[in-house]
């Protein structure tokens, strides 16, 4: 009974298996996309919309220019392979006051920031910008600075945490703020609510966002940085 | 089943992992945890690693499923006063020049995750005994 078992578990797991390779796509560019994780990036990006309009804001989509042919007429929204600067063609999300109704953020994805570091002491080097994969930003042209940025969201589809995503966070948050006493966040000052305050100057919001409910176990001292780590999981 | 049946189809899976392009899923290390009392890390018993390595390969089919596409799109949708995205597409270097992937061709991977949990539930609550269909109301 056991050795029939165990043969029918290995057969099941063979053919679960099997059926992934089966249908997975034969383009490697696009496996390679998928796997890195864009689809969940779309997810998180999803969840920010929920988040911000249930903090008052209201948000219009404006796509990026379509292509003639099969998609023509589809509003499209563009993610990038290589993280760059803001362009005025770049799809987004217009982010208005809840009070005066104004457009005062917009959010974008796959964006450099120029970094605080850069800021004290002008760099030229590769160490002059971070990426981060969601942004609501001032900003609508070019490169953000750290203090154009309002939230910034790390997207991290990753099947099993590890303390290392934790510190490439805390990296970026480093090139975001100051540690500081308690402020109420840029988003707040808008008149999101509820409010919230964050230990960093400028008082920008960053989230790390990830799959694998480990990461919850990570999550106590990075958040006296001003780190929100948020398991969301698809 | 004991634990040398879980250690044998732990080994099944990390093969099939790494057939799969996820050998990092099969890794040991992933599994483990530190004794708070002596400092070292130790492996979880063979079923829990075997269970949690298979619901790890489920997070990362989860990430490549287009339903995650089509959920998404319908959550933006309600959260945007305006029309909201219809179609979403990532912007490639190629050879070639520029390339655009259109995610609405990602693959539906629906069956292979209910495959995944159907292992996991069988493994936890022991049903591999029976043949799949035969299964007793007594575990």
């Amino acid at each position: 009974m056991k050795a029939k078992a165990r043969a029918r578990a290995k057969k099941t797991i063979k053919a679960v298996f099997a059926n992934y390779r089966r249908r997975q796509p034969t383009d490697g560019k696009m496996l390679s996309t998928l796997q890195d994780g864009k689809l969940y990036e779309l997810f998180v990006l999803s969840q920010l919309v929920v988040d911000l309009n249930g903090r008052g804001f209201t948000l219009h989509f404006v796509p990026s220019p379509t292509p003639s042919g099969a998609a023509a007429g589809h509003s499209t929204l563009k993610f990038k392979g290589s993280p760059g600067k803001i362009k005025a063609t770049d799809s987004h999300f217009e982010v208005s006051n809840p009070g005066s109704g104004n457009v005062d953020y917009r959010i974008f994805v796959n964006i450099e920031f120029d970094t605080l570091g850069h800021s004290q002491n002008p760099v030229s080097d590769n160490s002059r910008r971070h990426e981060l994969d969601i942004v609501v930003t001032t900003a609508s042209a070019g490169y953000p600075t750290h203090e154009e940025i309002a939230l910034g969201v790390e997207c991290k589809a990753v099947a099993n945490f590890q303390k290392g995503l934790l510190k490439e966070a805390l990296g970026v948050r480093r090139e975001l703020s100051f540690l500081t006493d308690d402020h109420y966040t840029l988003l707040t000052r808008s008149g999101g609510m509820p409010v919230k305050q964050v230990t960093a100057y400028p008082p920008s919001e960053f989230i790390l966002a990830f799959i694998d409910p480990k990461g919850t176990n990570y999550a106590e001292s990075p958040k006296v940085f001003g780190i929100e780590l948020q398991l969301m999981q698809p | 089943m004991d634990d040398d049946d879980y250690r044998a189809l732990i080994e099944v899976v990390a093969d099939e992992l790494t057939r799969s392009g996820a050998p990092d899923i099969a890794d040991e290390n992933h599994y483990s945890w530190t004794d708070p009392d002596t400092g070292e890390a130790k492996l979880f018993e063979p079923r829990k690693r075997l269970i949690m390595m298979l619901q790890a390969f489920d997070r990362f089919v989860a990430i490549q499923d287009r339903a995650l596409l089509t959920r998404s799109l319908a959550t933006i949708q309600r959260g945007v006063r305006s029309d909201g995205p219809q179609r979403v597409v990532v912007a490639l270097a190629d050879d070639d020049g520029a390339r655009e992937i259109d995610l609405a061709d990602a693959p539906d991977f629906a069956d292979v995750r209910e495959g995944i949990n159907n292992v996991i539930g069988r493994l936890l609550e022991d049903r591999f005994r029976y043949p799949e269909g035969e299964e007793s109301d007594e575990s």
